[in-house]
């Protein structure tokens, strides 16, 4: 049963460089696990805390979030202030009791197709061993 | 120490320093310690300071009061305005703050609260003037590093069933944003509802939502007076997880909130040096 389990990601990408990353996977013909629900957002900087527990509530599996790499944001250092955000996120949900491995961040840029298909993968995977239900989920959310 | 008080709040006003002075009296019925605003000198003598002052008054500072106004402040109260004024409620010159030594307040009338059990920070560090005597005031019994080990010590899935029964009681009635000095959004995220983020029914999911935002907004900016807990009417342990993250941000960013006058609050500034091992594993690509 566990290896027919195909986690809910909810992915959260930044509009100028993960997003096209993922779309180059995409015209490059790459096979990236459909898993993955992506989120498109302007900057990885615009994440509000609420947007990853609210995934969480809401029965994602895991969460990933990826924005430019650092020094390369679209609105100059966006990326550097989420760095920060993300950092204590990580930690809060750690706190309360959220394995930290169901939230992947990482820096992709609009030419790493190859990399986000390859990082998509293997946090399925990593999601998929972890199991069923983060402990978030509401009651009633399927899983 | 009320003698004292009440002098320095009257010099304060024959100086014209201030116009009012936010304090503590007694009720003359109930006898119960209540905040007051005072804007006429011979007020000054209904003011008083105790074990009792549990209050926090930091939170009744609104730009509508008769500036500059004056606050009686306790250690971590102080630290309170320091942040408000560090984050742009005020100007430095709009508040003068009268800093008590407290050894410690019982909200109970007997013992010493625990936050104040673990004060390190007896008077404010944000002074104009000081009353009573600072020399003689008590050594922290625990530290915040020991309050918080034992949640430190468990395993993922135990903290999240701590914490599940640890909020099971909240009732959403929100006591703890209103009585924080620092719970200053024009509209609380809780009491936004398009979208709906967080549901206002008294539900696992929804209380550990609450908390967890709840705490996640005060991340650098909690100053440990502990108000929220004791306004609890449930007895939730809300002000832990405050504490858990405080320690996280001190560990991150050097930064201790309100002690220092200046400075910017941690998430509103960045350093290129920042590492990217904060996100989890090395930086890949």
């Amino acid at each position: 049963m566990s290896e027919n389990f195909q986690p809910r990601i909810v992915g959260f990408l930044c509009n100028w460089c993960s997003y096209a990353g993922a779309d180059l996977a995409g015209t490059s013909r790459l096979k990236v696990p459909a898993n993955l629900r992506v989120v498109r957002v302007p900057c990885s900087g615009r994440i509000n805390p609420l947007f990853i527990f609210k995934a969480l509530e809401e029965g994602a599996d895991g969460v990933m979030v990826s924005g430019c790499h650092p020094g390369d944001c679209h609105y100059i250092s966006g990326n550097r202030y989420a760095k920060r955000k993300l950092a204590v996120i990580r930690r809060l949900l750690d706190w309360v009791g959220v394995e930290p491995e169901r939230i992947h961040f990482t820096w992709l840029s609009a030419s790493e197709g190859a990399r986000y298909a390859v990082e998509v993968g293997e946090f399925v995977d990593k999601v998929r061993a972890l199991g069923r239900r983060n402990p978030m989920a509401r009651q009633g959310v399927a899983s | 120490m009320n003698q004292s008080l009440r002098e320095n709040v009257k010099r304060l006003f024959a100086e014209g320093k201030v116009k009012s002075v936010l304090g503590y009296r007694e009720h003359p019925l109930s006898k119960a310690v209540v905040a007051t605003l005072i804007t006429r000198p011979e007020d000054a003598d209904t003011l008083i300071f105790d074990y009792r002052c549990v209050q926090n008054l930091a939170r009744g500072l609104t730009r509508d009061l008769p500036l500059p106004v004056g606050i009686v402040v306790k250690g971590c109260d102080g630290r309170a305005v320091s942040m408000r004024i560090t984050e742009g409620d005020f100007a430095r010159e709009q508040i003068v703050a009268i800093a008590v030594a407290c050894p410690g307040v019982k909200a109970d009338g007997k013992t010493f609260d625990e936050r104040c059990q673990r004060c390190e920070m007896h008077v404010s560090p944000l002074a104009d003037v000081t009353v009573g005597d600072v020399s003689a005031l008590p050594k922290p019994e625990k530290t915040r590093a020991e309050t918080i080990a034992k949640i430190k010590a468990m395993t993922p899935a135990e903290r999240f069933e701590f914490w599940q029964k640890a909020f099971e009681p909240c009732t959403h009635c929100y006591a703890c944003r209103e009585v924080c000095p620092l719970c200053n959004c024009v509209v609380c995220v809780t009491d936004q509802n398009a979208p709906r983020w967080i549901e206002q029914t008294a539900k696992p999911s929804s209380n550990l939502m609450w908390h967890m935002i709840r705490a996640f907004h005060h991340a650098g900016r909690c100053v440990d007076c502990g108000e929220c807990q004791r306004a609890c009417p449930e007895g939730v342990p809300m002000h832990l997880l405050d504490l858990c993250l405080a320690e996280d941000v001190e560990e991150l960013f050097d930064f201790e909130t309100g002690v220092k006058q200046g400075g910017k609050w941690p998430f509103l500034l960045f350093n290129p040096e920042d590492p990217d091992s904060w996100l989890g594993g090395p930086h890949r690509g």
